[in-house]
């Protein structure tokens, strides 16, 4: 740690607390572009004053706040229909909307399915978004992998399968080799997992779901257009 | 629905899909609307900054970035933004730290819902807060909710420039502390 270091750790509780102005603010700014010692300082510190947020006393709101809320939701709406929503948020809306249809998917109406997923598709201009189903080795479906190849690329995944609760890894073939993507929580049946990886997406020919003992309980081919 | 993960109903939220904006409201409003009446000590303003806060939210629901935190603390920190513009605006002075100072402790027994924070981190965040000397909690209150700079902050309290930046340094780098020593030993 230099002096410009001790100078810069100086500032950083109040640049964390977004109350830096002036001169302060920017000398800290132009020394953390460089160090990633007081970026990650930086970072801690920023997590502290969010979290203090989070203490702050729950209160019910009034009576029909909610229903307010919802209709100055659906007003304001037209004018943002159109926006392009992120990778991050087609793949999260996808899932919230296949969790919610985790009855519903379980019929197996896959038409319906694909036009849903076709729709994504269009909102990511097709390329780089790719979807799977994930199969039991007896063939139960019903859980899904969903891959963006972006920066950053984006993995999720949706349980729902006669498992046993517990922690699952997930894994893909990269490239033709093996590659360690994260870990599904499952309960009930049911779990799910996002992240991003460094991991070439565009790449990935298979994921697999593994049990602790590392036996595969869940496989999908991921198809690239 | 209610199983999902709170980045999930954001993005269900920011993609117009009713049902999400429904269960986001209903997870968020307690702790939103919470924390505007916490700052703001007015039903009607509260309310006001609360849906402003959740409008706002589902405008920027596609700019959210996971990896900086969680959905919780990013609504909140906008809760506290309008808040903090709402104060600005009435021209009170309306800074009662000691209204924070009560802060809650997490419940034990937290529901699926509740994201916000690990509950450990929450629990060690409060203790910490708990052993602060007053002064220092005071200032970082301030800082934190009302978003009080270190010069604001010594007129308020009558001390010295240096003085307020210490306070809120010493609490700081205390409550950080009390968090790392949490991650240092999940690494162990």
């Amino acid at each position: 740690m230099n002096e410009t270091c001790e100078q810069t750790r100086e500032l950083l509780p109040e640049l964390a607390l977004g109350i830096l102005g002036g001169e302060d603010r920017a000398r800290a700014l132009d020394h953390l572009t460089g160090c990633t010692d007081c970026s990650s300082e930086l970072a801690a510190l920023s997590q502290t004053a969010d979290g203090l947020l989070t203490l702050a006393p729950q209160h019910e709101p009034p009576a029909g706040f909610e229903g307010r809320v919802l209709a100055r939701l659906r007003r304001e709406r037209p004018r943002h229909r159109a926006r392009r929503f992120t990778a991050f948020a087609a793949a999260a809306a996808l899932i919230a909307f296949v969790a919610a249809g985790a009855v519903w998917m379980g019929t197996g109406n896959d038409r319906k399915l694909a036009s849903y997923y076709e729709a994504v598709l269009k909102v990511q201009h097709g390329k780089e978004f790719a979807a799977a189903a994930l199969e039991t080795p007896d063939h139960i479906g019903g859980s899904e992998v969903f891959t963006y190849d972006g920066s950053p690329s984006w993995v999720f995944v949706v349980v729902h399968a006669p498992l046993s609760d517990g922690i699952y890894n997930i894994e893909a073939t990269v490239d033709g080799a093996s590659v360690h993507l994260g870990a599904v929580r499952v309960a009930r049946g049911v779990g799910d997992w996002g992240g991003t990886t460094t991991a070439k997406m565009s790449a990935v020919s298979e994921v697999r779901i593994l049990d602790p003992a590392r036996q595969i309980v869940l496989r999908g081919v991921v198809r690239h257009e | 629905m209610w199983s999902v993960s709170d980045e999930a109903l954001l993005a269900g939220l920011a993609s117009g899909e009713p049902d999400a904006a429904v269960a986001f409201v209903r997870r968020f409003q307690r702790r939103v609307y919470g924390l505007a009446m916490t700052m703001l000590s007015d039903s009607a303003a509260a309310e006001d900054v609360a849906q402003e806060a959740f409008a706002r939210a589902w405008r920027h629901a596609g700019a959210f970035d996971p990896r900086r935190g969680p959905v919780a603390t990013w609504l909140l920190a906008i809760t506290r933004n309008l808040a903090i513009d709402a104060l600005r605006m009435r021209r009170a002075d309306p800074v009662d730290p000691e209204t924070f100072l009560a802060l809650q402790a997490p419940a034990k027994d937290r529901g699926p819902e509740d994201h916000a924070m690990a509950g450990d981190d929450a629990h060690r965040l409060h203790a910490a807060l708990a052993l602060l000397p007053e002064e220092q909690r005071r200032a970082l209150v301030m800082a934190a909710f009302y978003g009080r700079s270190a010069r604001e902050i010594g007129e308020s309290e009558h001390v010295p420039l240096g003085t307020a930046k210490t306070r809120i340094r010493s609490a700081m780098i205390k409550l950080r502390n009390a968090l790392q020593v949490e991650d240092d030993e999940r690494d162990v």
